[in-house]
């Protein structure tokens, strides 16, 4: 897995998996950075993986949920660096 | 059954944001401690601090600090860290130290600064993997998002849930004089506070302060020749636990959450064991609190109800003030925001004052038996158990 420092300090990391069923997940809403609170970053954790997906909150209606099959969308993001984050994008199972 | 060590004396910085070097706050304490003890600093044969690399170099040097400050120029010193159990691991180390004969009299010293929430850390002096923001590219509250949304979808847990443990320790809290926080919080506050990070919200989740805890240790024999009859220390037990599960910086979701459960579970149950005490007959307890959820799960490690009752057991009164088994009488980290290096020295000063039968208002009645818990990143954890 690739990683190199992003513009704003953070990390930036490549994510090897993209799609799977959340396990936990949670919104970040964190006020002290402003750009990245203004815009609700979520963090996921997938079934069967170490690696958390973040990125931006997709606002198509509805929050994930645990077992929820998300699509992550992006090719490296990091909550320290907004400008390089993605939309997460997911779908309901229905099986 | 190992021998005890007897606890002399404590001291306290109080808790805060003081913008202070960790050192003053260090020196403070300790001679309080030493002064609580009613001995002279001359006896003290052994120095273990812990500080952490918030402190600056002067903080990785901990005990060369504190005892250049305290002017002992020949006292045999060592420096601990281990996240949120560095205080107990330095307890741990002086503990030893006199069970193996080296020394009879030991002084033990945690003190932090707090690093402002939310910021990044400063340039040079938090590089590398030494905190979870840089390890994983999110803060600490991710994890405890996290940990929290699957408690909710294992356990049933409700927002209620949340709000009962944190509403409990606040008004733990205001009967602690030694508190930062000394307001009590009602549910509604609680629910109305900013989001942090779902399902958590600002005042579910402890902040970070300045502070410092010390304590006086003696071998059994140098305590009755002093006709001390007071506290002892009867097991510690450390971990560093490397398990699956949401483990600030690591996390794994491959086994769900089982691993580093039963690590803290085994860690503790090392404790009572060698102690001889089991988890009802536990008095006082103190541990983590950094989210309601963190308490919860606790409970169930602890063993004071099974794996998913922990809900039932807060519901219950059990462990407020007064219940079978108090928690965090002293306001637990909700009421103190967390001096890290300090946090575990902090609990056993509490639960040493509640077996002294010196807390006045949160006064335990018949305190015998009580437990220390901390729990901090990279999985290090450890317990404390202290009788009297």
């Amino acid at each position: 897995m690739a990683s190199a420092a992003s513009p704003m300090g953070g990390i930036v990391r490549s994510i090897p998996r993209r799609t799977g069923h959340v396990w936990a997940c949670t919104v970040l809403a964190d006020t002290s950075r402003s750009r990245v609170g203004q815009t609700c970053v979520i963090a996921v954790l997938l079934e069967g993986e170490r690696q958390l997906l973040l990125g931006y909150f997709d606002t198509d209606g509805r929050e994930p949920r645990i077992g929820m099959q998300v699509e992550c969308v992006a090719d490296a993001i990091s909550i320290h660096a907004a400008d390089d984050m993605r939309p997460l994008k997911w779908r309901e199972v229905t099986t | 059954m190992t021998d005890p060590v007897a606890v002399l004396g404590i001291g306290m910085h109080p808790w805060g944001k003081w913008g202070r070097p960790f050192q003053e706050y260090a020196l403070i304490a300790a001679r309080k401690a030493v002064a609580d003890a009613g001995i002279d600093l001359s006896a003290v044969g052994f120095l273990v601090a812990a500080g952490s690399v918030r402190c600056g170099y002067a903080g990785h040097v901990a005990a060369a600090t504190v005892a250049r400050g305290l002017h002992l120029p020949d006292v045999e010193a060592v420096t601990v860290y281990g996240a949120c159990a560095s205080g107990a691991q330095a307890l741990a180390v002086a503990r030893d130290r006199i069970l193996a004969g080296r020394c009879d009299v030991a002084l033990v010293v945690g003190a932090d600064v707090a690093q402002p929430i939310g910021q990044p850390p400063e340039k040079g002096s938090l590089s590398g993997p030494a905190v979870a923001e840089d390890a994983q590219g999110v803060p600490n509250r991710a994890w405890l998002g996290l940990r929290a949304s699957r408690r909710l979808h294992e356990c049933g847990t409700t927002m209620d849930d949340l709000h009962r443990v944190r509403v409990k320790n606040s008004a733990h809290g205001a009967r602690n004089p030694q508190a930062r926080f000394r307001s009590p919080l009602s549910p509604r506050e609680i629910e109305f506070s900013p989001m942090v990070a779902s399902p958590l919200r600002l005042l579910h989740i402890s902040t970070f302060s300045d502070g410092a805890a010390a304590v006086v240790i003696a071998s059994e024999q140098f305590a009755r020749r002093r006709g001390e009859i007071g506290v002892r220390i009867r097991s510690i037990s450390l971990s560093a636990l490397t398990g699956d599960g949401i483990e600030m910086p690591y996390l794994s979701a491959q086994l769900p959450g089982a691993e580093d459960r039963s690590g803290r579970a085994a860690n503790v149950e090392r404790t009572l064991r060698e102690g001889g005490v089991a988890p009802a007959e536990l008095s006082a307890i103190e541990l983590y609190d950094v989210s309601p959820v963190s308490e919860l799960d606790w409970y169930e490690h602890i063993g004071l109800c099974a794996p998913g009752n922990a809900e039932l057991l807060s519901r219950a009164g059990a462990t407020a003030h007064g219940g079978r088994s108090p928690v965090n009488v002293s306001g637990g980290l909700a009421s103190f925001g967390e001096a890290v290096s300090a946090q575990a020295l902090a609990q056993v000063c509490e639960l040493t004052r509640q077996l002294q039968g010196r807390c006045g208002a949160r006064q335990i009645d018949g305190a015998r038996s009580a437990l220390a818990v901390s729990d901090g990143m990279y999985g290090n954890v450890a317990s404390v158990l202290l009788t009297s």
